[in-house]
Parts: structure tokens; C-alpha cells; sequence
């Protein structure tokens, strides 16, 4: 290591938030002209590292340094990082669909002549950032018009505008379809030779191996490895990912059992915002009586859009769902919760509660047809079954009358689960149940989980945290590429989570 | 002790009147009426308190279907024409020689069908409910000049406009009918399955949706009953005035928004009710009413109409800030 070509060190970083230390004391050095992949489950502290070297965690926000070309960087905040050639391409890129793909490009720098913007200097401008690309491509149409591929390119002709020397990338590749996906690497790999420096963030190993110079593994808040290319090894990565786990409280009984309770047949789904592309193809799987089902996927691999459509929140191009051996709609909620499916969706803050209502309101929402008698709501029947489950789930509230923003994100989720469990569902669909939730409500979401399928209700889980699928499940189906790609079964041999991750990747590197 | 115990309920009622989403429009009127009084005592006196009562009435009848609107995450503009549309038709139809009553359900129909279009296309189409209401109050318009031509539908049968008269222990009949709608609106909206959904899809569509609540109903629901005590108002209107103008109605989109935001429902749905609604109405026309009594220029009556309703807005953001802050 020549002390010229390092472009960025990192000398003894600290971050902490209330109650938890998200990087406890970093060092590393990145160099000019290499593409670094920065690794980790989610609160690895991965996100915290990016925040703080784009500005978004400003200099004194966080303990340490940070030197580029050997001067302490200090940056003020996002656009300061900027000017001293710190890119960040996020990973929900902002695109404006209305503007043109020339005035997203220069988003923010529009040329002007006098007051007004000077279009033709402006789609010169875009073309030639385009053109770097090796895209050429009709910068005056509409951002709506083209592929997210195109869209990923945009962002990255974009930051480039600035010249920068850093670019961070934030699991580019999420929206893209192979093809896209081959384009982006090799243009990332044609940036090495002008000397920027990319700093990858992915969870797809797949990646890692075909265009990075280095594996950095995060794993809380540490620095756990760094591997040059050649000494890359998949097995050797993922352990660090992993980790030594620790026993937990919660201890995983199966209540599964032979009968076929939910057949999912041949579901098609279109994906959300790539035109022409199926996020699913032809997926099918059963679902057991008193099963947990673990699906398992990477981001964008449809994980939730297969649990929204078989209960009718998105519209499918085609599929069947079977409950107990007989055919029953999917397309329709209303239909879903009347055979007894229930739906915890990812966001709850997005499609989960009402946030104007109460605790209470939002716990007997989906049984107001039961709850009414004549043409009004029975309001003592109603209040007798909110208060039974609000004990039963032990929710910390006042009361049931309190309104539902006034809770913290574990007890918003389990009166969401409350919301389903007084409908008796069969069949539960938990989409990341435990996201932005605190470890004490966690291990009470899993309990419950444990006794609801005690009691013969099957639930399908979806989350992006493997230790809790391999913790919960009884089975997994591994989605890769729009189908299934294995259906694991854990109950005679227990899968690690090193496995889940291993099939995960595996799957998506044969394609 | 027992003066401990009384100070602590007092403070306690106070509390409870304190967190009433009616609080600061309670607030408003009494101080509005008693400074009124004070400078001119007509004010109270019992013919200008009929004539408030009278004219609240039509208010408080289309402003109860705005509360629902608004509730659902909604909002109507067509109200206006569809009441002048709603005098006019009746009055076309009982001068053609039909029967009251069924002239009356006949409009409510064309009500229903009008509300009927309204929701289903704004939710089909996703249409913005403040254009597609904007374009119905258009249709509803030039109905009503094809209609009419310009020309009032004169003279009325006097068995109709005889009802204006009407008076009930003294109270108008239009006041008593006014608030037997509110009642039943109050019903509706605390009680029903149907009001606990408008607060559902008003407070989160998709959620109300994935919760197996049929939205499109309840949009369309809540345009029907708009449309028919926006009609229902322009019928009243016609007795009242013993003939139906084609412009009846104006502004009373705008007014019935203004009595639901002072009555402290909000304008981004899922939260509000009826009860503020009357207050809300009561203000609005007792605040014109009052302004002429202390003879303060006419001009000046919607910029002080302006003022309260941001000062009512306001209040209730703050007020709703300070309950988070303690939880």
C-alpha cells in the first residue's frame, strides 16, 4: 500500500445515537481508481459510514477523522461534501418523471441565460454526461419514458456532474434487470481507470465478485475483514457477515403438519415500476397447517409483491389461490379476509394503521361486519372484543382510546397484529413484522406467532432479516430470478443462517 | 374537603371541554355573541334570533353532507349549482302539476345519480376530488340554464311555498327540519358501520382498503348524500324565496367548508364531525349577521369570515400538538 493512492482514510470513527453505537471505532483507507463493496446485515452500521462521508452526518456530529488526500475532509453537510468530490447515488433514486431526461441530469445546476434556463446548453450538457456513459440516448424525453436502467444511469451521470473522486453507491443494482445490471457493473468498471474511487454497497455477492477490488464486511458497528480480489472467498465472507450468534429466548417449536392449508398456483406478477418486466413467473408453493413459512429472497426479488397480490392488494397477470382444497379469489381484500387471510404489510406508517384513529379503531377495523346489528355498530360488543385482545397482546397504552401515533413502532405492531388476530385468521401474511421493532416486542411478536399456529393457523413471513427467518420458520421457499429457485425444509435439519444466505446467492449467480 | 373535591372536577371538566375538538369553536361564539350583544342589544332579540336561526338552517343542511365529504378525504364543489339545480327541478316538476312528494323523491333520485357519478369516476379515475367536483358544478350550471334559459321558475304553487310559514313552538320549520338532519347525520357518522369507515378511508385509503373496506362505495356514499341535502337546501330555498333563481346557492361550496374547518373537522380527512359542524354553521351566519348589527361595512364581512377560519385552523393544529407532546 503506496501512502499516494489513498484517497480516503478513516481514522477511528464513532457514531452514536441514544442507547445505541452505531460505528465503535473504524479505520480503513479506500484508494484511488479501486471499487470497494461495503458488507453487512442490516444495522451493521453500514448506512451510519455512508451518512457520515456524504455529509448527511455532519463533521461533529460523529467521534474521528476522516482525511482526503491527507487534509481532514470535515464536511458541513451534503452539498459541502459535494464540492470536495463526495458523490452519493441513494438508493431510492429521485427521479422526476414529468421533466425531461436533460433537467433531471442537471437537476439543480440548470444552465441560465439571464432568468431563464438555458435549455439547449443544458440538453448539450446532458448528452455529453450520457455520452461518458457510452448512452446514447434522446435526452429531451420524458424520465417516464425510458427503463430504470436508464434511470440508474441518469443518477450516475448526475453525480458525476460534480466530478467526484468518491462514489457511493447504494444497492444500485435493486431495481435492474440482468441486462441492466452486466451495464452498470461494466460502466462502474470503465470510472476505475479515471481514478474514481467507488465505494459499492450490495447484499448481492454475486456482484461483489465480478467487479470489486475489495470486500469490507461491516457487523455491529465493527469492521470485521477486508479482502483483496484475489483472497475473496463466498464462504469465508459470509461467515463474517454472520457472525457468531448468540442463543435467544425465543425457542422455535414446529406445530406443522401434513394438511395443505393455502396452494399458491402459478402466480405471475408484473414488476411495480420496470415496464415489460415480471418481478414473478410462475411460482408456486403449499402451505401447511400450523406451518411458518419462511420466504426468502433478496431485495426485489418479489417477496412482497407475491404475499400483496395473493391477498388482493396489487393485481396479478395470473395465479390461483387454494384454500383447503377448494379455489378462492385473490384479487380483492375484502374476499382475502372473508376466507380469513390476513395482511401485515411492510410499511405500517404507508397502508398498515389509520393514523387518526385510536388504538382501538384500528384493532376492530376488519370486523366492523361482525360488530353490526341492524343498522347500527354494536359499540359494547365492539369495546368487549378491543379490550380482550388489548390484554391478551398486552399492548403499552392508556387505554384503547388512545390515539395509535402516540405508541412506539413495536406496540403500533401489535395492534396490527391484534387487527387480524379478532378476525380468527387461518392464514397470516407478515411482511418484515418486525421492522422498526425493539428487541422486547420482537421476541413477543414471535411467541405469538408460535401460538397462533399452536392453534392451526399457518402464517407466511417475509423479512430481509435472516436471523429471524432461520429463528421462525419451519420451511423456506428461496425466490431468485422471479421463480422458486429451492423450497428448503428446516424442520429435520436446521438451516444456518451462512445456508439461507449461501442459497439466497447461490440461486442468483446461476442465473 | 369536599371544596378540594369540587375544585378538582372543575378542573377536570375543564380538561375534558379543553380536549373537545369543539372547544375553540365553542370558545368563538359565545365571546362572538356576548360582544355582540353588549355593543347592540337586537342581537339576541327574539326576530333576529329567528331570522339566524332561518338562515343557519340552510347552511347547516349542506355543510352536514360537506362533513361527510370531508371525513371520506374528499371534497364538493358542486355544491352550489346542485342546490340551484335542486330548487329549479323540483319547481319544474310541481309547477308541471306533480305531486309534492313525489317531486321530492324524484330530485333525490337525480341527487343520487348525480352523487353517484361524482364518487364512482373520482375513485375509478383517481380523478382529484376538487376538479371533478369543479367540473360537476359546471354540468350542474349549465343544466340549469339550459333548463331555465336564465329565467326563474315563477310563480309557485302557494300549498309549497305556504311551508316557509311554517313555524314549530315558534321555531321555523326549516330550522327544526335542519336539525333533525344534523341528528341523523350525527347518528350516521358516531354509530354506524358505514360512518366508522368514512373515517377510515378518510384517515388512510389504502389502509381502509386492505382492511377489506369497499372505498368506492363509500366514496360514492358520501357524494349521494351531498348531492341530496345540497338539492334538499335549493328546494327549502325556493319556498323561502317563492321562486327558484337559477343562481341559488351560490357560494355555498365555500361557506359549507368554512362551517366544517371552523367546526373543526379537518380538510385532510379522517377526523371531524357533525356537532362541530353545527357550531361551525351557527358561527359563520351568526358572524355576518352579527358584523351588519354592529354595522360594519358589508365589504368587510369575508375578510373577517377569512380571518376566523385560519385563526380556527391554526388553533386546532396547535391544540393537537400540545395533547402529542404530552403523550
Amino acid at each position: 500500500m503506496t501512502d499516494q493512492k489513498e484517497l480516503l482514510v478513516f481514522e477511528n470513527i464513532y457514531k452514536h445515537y441514544p442507547g445505541v453505537t452505531a460505528l465503535k471505532g473504524v479505520s480503513f483507507a479506500l484508494h484511488k481508481g479501486e471499487i470497494a463493496a461495503l458488507l453487512g446485515e442490516n444495522g451493521a452500521g453500514k448506512s451510519t459510514l455512508v451518512k457520515i462521508l456524504c455529509g448527511v452526518i455532519p463533521y461533529g456530529d460523529y467521534e474521528g477523522e476522516i482525511y482526503k488526500d491527507g487534509i481532514p475532509l470535515r464536511s458541513a453537510g451534503t452539498r459541502d461534501a459535494v464540492k470536495k468530490g463526495i458523490a452519493m447515488i441513494p438508493q431510492e433514486i429521485s427521479i422526476q418523471p414529468d421533466l425531461t431526461i436533460a433537467e433531471n441530469i442537471m437537476l439543480g445546476n440548470w444552465p441560465l441565460k439571464g432568468v431563464f434556463v438555458d435549455v439547449p446548453r443544458m440538453n448539450e450538457m446532458a448528452r455529453k454526461a450520457m455520452e461518458k456513459l457510452d448512452l446514447d440516448i434522446d435526452v429531451t424525453q420524458q424520465a417516464r419514458c425510458v427503463t430504470s436502467g436508464i434511470h440508474q444511469m441518469m443518477a450516475i451521470a448526475r453525480a458525476l456532474m460534480s466530478e467526484p473522486s468518491v462514489l457511493i453507491l447504494d444497492e444500485p443494482t435493486s431495481a435492474l434487470t440482468n441486462k441492466e445490471t452486466e451495464a452498470l457493473l461494466k460502466k462502474l468498471a470503465d470510472l476505475r481507470s479515471e481514478g474514481i474511487c467507488s465505494l459499492y454497497i450490495t447484499h448481492k455477492l454475486d456482484e461483489v465478485f465480478k467487479i470489486a477490488d475489495r470486500s469490507i464486511v461491516f457487523r455491529d458497528g465493527s469492521l470485521i475483514s477486508q479482502y483483496e480480489r484475489q483472497k475473496m472467498d463466498q464462504g469465508r465472507i459470509i461467515r463474517d457477515i454472520v457472525g457468531e450468534k448468540k442463543e435467544r429466548e425465543y425457542v422455535h417449536e414446529c406445530h406443522m403438519t401434513g394438511d395443505v392449508r393455502l396452494s399458491f398456483r402459478n402466480f405471475s406478477i408484473e414488476h411495480g415500476y420496470v415496464r415489460g418486466k415480471h418481478i414473478l413467473d410462475d411460482v408456486s408453493f403449499d402451505l401447511h397447517r400450523g406451518e411458518i413459512l419462511g420466504i426468502a429472497g433478496l431485495l426485489g426479488s418479489g417477496r412482497s409483491e407475491l404475499l400483496r397480490a395473493a391477498f388482493g392488494a396489487i393485481p396479478k397477470l395470473s395465479g390461483e389461490l387454494w384454500m383447503d382444497g377448494r379455489k378462492i379469489a385473490a384479487d380483492d381484500p375484502a374476499k382475502a379476509i372473508e376466507h380469513g387471510i390476513g395482511l401485515l404489510t411492510e410499511e405500517r406508517g404507508l397502508d398498515g394503521y389509520v393514523k387518526t384513529m385510536s388504538v382501538g379503531e384500528n384493532m376492530s377495523l376488519v370486523i366492523l361486519k361482525k360488530l353490526q346489528e341492524g343498522l347500527f355498530l354494536n359499540r359494547k360488543k365492539e369495546k368487549a372484543a378491543i379490550d380482550k385482545f388489548f390484554r391478551y397482546i398486552r399492548i403499552k397504552a392508556p387505554s384503547s382510546s388512545t390515539p395509535i401515533l402516540s405508541l412506539s413502532g413495536g406496540n403500533q405492531q401489535k395492534v396490527l397484529v391484534a387487527k387480524w388476530l379478532m378476525n380468527d385468521s387461518k392464514v397470516l401474511f407478515l411482511d418484515e413484522p418486525t421492522r422498526g421493532v425493539d428487541v422486547g416486542a420482537r421476541e413477543e411478536i414471535y411467541n405469538l406467532m408460535s401460538d397462533l399456529t399452536k392453534n392451526g393457523a399457518s402464517i407466511i413471513i417475509v423479512s430481509s432479516e435472516l436471523p429471524e427467518l432461520v429463528k421462525v420458520c419451519d420451511r423456506f421457499v428461496i425466490l431468485s430470478g422471479g421463480t422458486v429457485s429451492e423450497i428448503v425444509d428446516a424442520r429435520e435439519n436446521p438451516v444456518s443462517e451462512a445456508d439461507l444466505l449461501a442459497k439466497i446467492n447461490g440461486a442468483g449467480a446461476e442465473k | 374537603m369536599g371544596e378540594k373535591r369540587k375544585t378538582g372536577s372543575a378542573a377536570k371538566a375543564f380538561t375534558r371541554f379543553w380536549n373537545l375538538k369543539e372547544s375553540s369553536i365553542i370558545i368563538m361564539t359565545v365571546v362572538f355573541f356576548l360582544s355582540v350583544q353588549i355593543v347592540n342589544n337586537a342581537f339576541l332579540g327574539p326576530s333576529n334570533i329567528t331570522n339566524l336561526l332561518r338562515s343557519t338552517s340552510y347552511l347547516l343542511i349542506t355543510a352536514c353532507g360537506m362533513t361527510f365529504v370531508l371525513i371520506s378525504g374528499n371534497i364538493d364543489l358542486s355544491v352550489c349549482t346542485v342546490m340551484g339545480l335542486g330548487g329549479i327541478l323540483f319547481c319544474k316538476f310541481i309547477t308541471g302539476g306533480m305531486p309534492m312528494l313525489f317531486a321530492l323523491l324524484v330530485t333525490m333520485g337525480i341527487a343520487g345519480g348525480i352523487g353517484l357519478i361524482t364518487g364512482y369516476l373520482t375513485y375509478t379515475f383517481e380523478i382529484p376530488p376538487m376538479i371533478m367536483t369543479l367540473g360537476m358544478q359546471y354540468v350542474a350550471k349549465g343544466v340549469i340554464n339550459i333548463i331555465t334559459e336564465g329565467k326563474p321558475v315563477y310563480p309557485l304553487p302557494e300549498a309549497f311555498t305556504d311551508l316557509d310559514a311554517v313555524s314549530i313552538l315558534g321555531i321555523p320549520l326549516i330550522a327544526v327540519v335542519a336539525v333533525l338532519i344534523a341528528a341523523a347525520g350525527w347518528i350516521v357518522i358516531k354509530r354506524t358501520r358505514f360512518g366508522r369507515e368514512v373515517y377510515a378511508v378518510g384517515g388512510n385509503r389504502e389502509s381502509a382498503r386492505l382492511s377489506g373496506i369497499n372505498v368506492r362505495k363509500n366514496f360514492i356514499a358520501v357524494y349521494v348524500i351531498s348531492a341530496m341535502l345540497a338539492m334538499f337546501g335549493g328546494i327549502a330555498m325556493a319556498a323561502r324565496v317563492g321562486s327558484a333563481q337559477s343562481a341559488t346557492g351560490s357560494g355555498y361550496e365555500l361557506n359549507s367548508i368554512v362551517a366544517c374547518l371552523i367546526g373543526g373537522t379537518s380538510i385532510e380527512g379522517g377526523s371531524g364531525g357533525i356537532a362541530g359542524t353545527m357550531l361551525g354553521a351557527l358561527f359563520v351566519m351568526a358572524l355576518q349577521n352579527g358584523l351588519l348589527m354592529l354595522h360594519v361595512n358589508v365589504y368587510w364581512q369575508q375578510l373577517v369570515i377569512g380571518i376566523f377560519v385560519v385563526l380556527a385552523v391554526i388553533w386546532d393544529k396547535y391544540r393537537t400538538r400540545l395533547q402529542m407532546k404530552k403523550m
